[in-house]
């Protein structure tokens, strides 16, 4: 497990989505919250992060999915299954991520 | 600032086409809705009383719309008409001189437009002017017009010439602060020469109480092909004049775009394409939404001269409206005086559909999430046909926001 910079807290208003190899991460910023989940929609693989906020709520932009942002946890049909999420914490205003 | 009178005109370089277009924008009358040019399209503030800065006001910040200015070959800033900042792009230099009577581009003010076109010509004294030389590729250029003084009005003039055989991309931003009353009126013209391919998107995104009339003019060459992008998201009244002339034979034009009218925002959209050359091919295709007291308006008139044959010629305009209080004006027409020709349009305006909806809420979405989706879809159709993805992301973010603003608000029903 390791930490990786992904943004900087002034960077980051709104969502973004943070590469990392193969992984895909959706950042959420909620008021001063920082939260990383997958980015891949477990319903049919959309890009989470260019999804609306909705509170502690991502939607999916393809089918309207919703995802707690906080824990990766499907809310709403059509997705079933949890995305995975990832520790965040923040350093000297760095995103820091840890993946692995 | 100086008022539009002629004492002004005198303080501006002297020209004769200047004085020429000055006597037509003095008895002009200020465009109604009785003219057939400017029919639903209700202007209840009298620009005219505005006046012209005498400089450039503080440049505004940056903008989820500006591109990456690092992977730009040329910018050009025009802020209140006058010509701040230009950078980049040596062979293919932006030029202020050219840009205001050099320019070529065809004549608006004899062709007896309107009032704004005269103004342009008469008040206009800076812009620029691009020209791209033949069999070479380049860009993509910006052009950033930006408002920033209230009660102003502005005139830039933008020309762009691509020489024979060259190609080029160019994005025009027209931005200002939410609240500025203030107006822009830039005529931009723009000429393809014999092969070349044009690649122009603009995207309005002015603030909630500033004005724009644009003239714009595109002359297509033979095999030459020109893609326009047109993106009408901001302003309190919002209009656009676009004449197309396909002289070449086997030239075309594409026109893609969108609009999004909110609260009390009027957007309002006229295109010609005059088909005049043989083999020549035009696809308009438009989308637009309207809410709350929003409205837009679309004239498109495919007009095909009498030896343009084999033209090939299409519009397509589909508005949604969100809100029982807003409204949506569509009307394609087309003109069609040579027998050998397939031409069509459609156009629709309507609600969100209700058997959509149903099905949506029928899987488990809620009835905003399902209206949502279907906004989403119904834009994106257009924002993937966009001439440059420049403008892509922005376009997408901008349209969610404001149709999520406007569900939260109840706006929408």
């Amino acid at each position: 497990m390791t930490w990786v910079k992904a943004t900087t807290l002034e960077e980051l208003s709104g969502a973004m989505r943070f590469d990392l190899g193969d992984t895909r991460i959706a950042l959420f910023r909620v008021e001063d919250d920082v939260y990383a989940i997958g980015d891949r929609c477990s319903h049919a693989e959309a890009s989470l992060s260019e999804g609306e906020i909705f509170d502690d709520e991502i939607e999916c932009p393809l089918h309207g999915a919703s995802f707690d942002v906080r824990t990766g946890k499907a809310l709403t049909l059509p997705a079933t299954q949890p995305v995975p999420s990832y520790p965040v914490r923040i350093e000297n205003g760095d995103v820091m991520v840890e993946v692995g | 600032m100086r008022p539009l009178t002629r004492e002004t005109l005198g303080k501006l370089s002297s020209d004769s086409r200047r004085e020429a277009a000055f006597e037509v924008f003095e008895r002009t009358p200020a465009p109604t809705p009785k003219d057939e040019a400017w029919r639903y399209a209700e202007l209840d503030k009298d620009l005219f009383a505005l006046a012209l800065p005498d400089e450039a006001g503080d440049p505004l910040g940056s903008s989820s719309f500006l591109p990456d200015l690092g992977s730009m070959a040329g910018v050009a800033t025009i802020i209140d008409g006058h010509v701040t900042e230009i950078s980049g792009g040596e062979a293919v230099a932006f030029d202020t001189e050219q840009a205001v009577f050099g320019g070529g581009g065809p004549d608006l003010v004899s062709a007896g437009i309107d009032k704004f076109a005269a103004a342009n010509l008469s008040f206009g004294s800076e812009g620029v002017a691009l020209r791209v030389p033949r069999n070479t590729a380049a860009g993509p250029f910006l052009i950033d017009l930006q408002v920033t003084q209230a009660g102003s009005i502005s005139f830039p003039r933008i020309s762009v010439r691509l020489e024979d055989n060259s190609e080029a991309e160019v994005l025009v931003l027209l931005r200002s602060p939410d609240g500025l009353e203030a107006a822009l009126a830039p005529q931009l013209a723009a000429e393809v020469g014999d092969g070349a391919r044009l690649r122009l998107t603009t995207a309005q995104v002015l603030g909630d109480e500033t004005s724009s009339i644009n003239h714009h003019r595109v002359s297509v060459g033979r095999d030459a092909s020109a893609r326009l992008g047109e993106v009408g998201l901001g302003a309190s009244f919002s209009r656009l004049d676009l004449g197309v002339r396909l002289t070449g034979d086997g030239s075309s034009v594409n026109v893609e775009g969108l609009y999004f009218g909110e609260r009390s925002q009027a957007l309002d959209y006229r295109m010609v394409i005059d088909h005049v050359g043989k083999n020549t091919s035009s696809d308009v295709f438009l989308k637009g939404a309207v809410e709350d007291q929003a409205r837009s308006i679309f004239t498109g008139l495919l007009r095909i001269e009498r030896d343009a044959t084999r033209t090939s010629a299409f519009e397509t305009n589909r508005n949604l409206v969100l809100s029982p209080g807003a409204k949506a004006h569509s009307v394609p027409n087309l003109e069609i005086l040579c027998d050998d020709v397939v031409c069509g349009h459609a156009s629709s305006v309507g609600p969100l559909e209700v058997e959509h909806l149903y099905y949506l809420m029928s899987r488990g979405l809620t009835r905003q999430r399902a209206e949502r989706i279907l906004v989403r879809g119904f834009f994106a159709e257009v924002i993937k046909r966009l001439p440059s993805l420049q403008f892509g992301s922005a376009v997408e973010a901008e349209v969610n926001r404001r149709f999520v603003e406007a569900q939260a608000e109840g706006r929408i029903a």
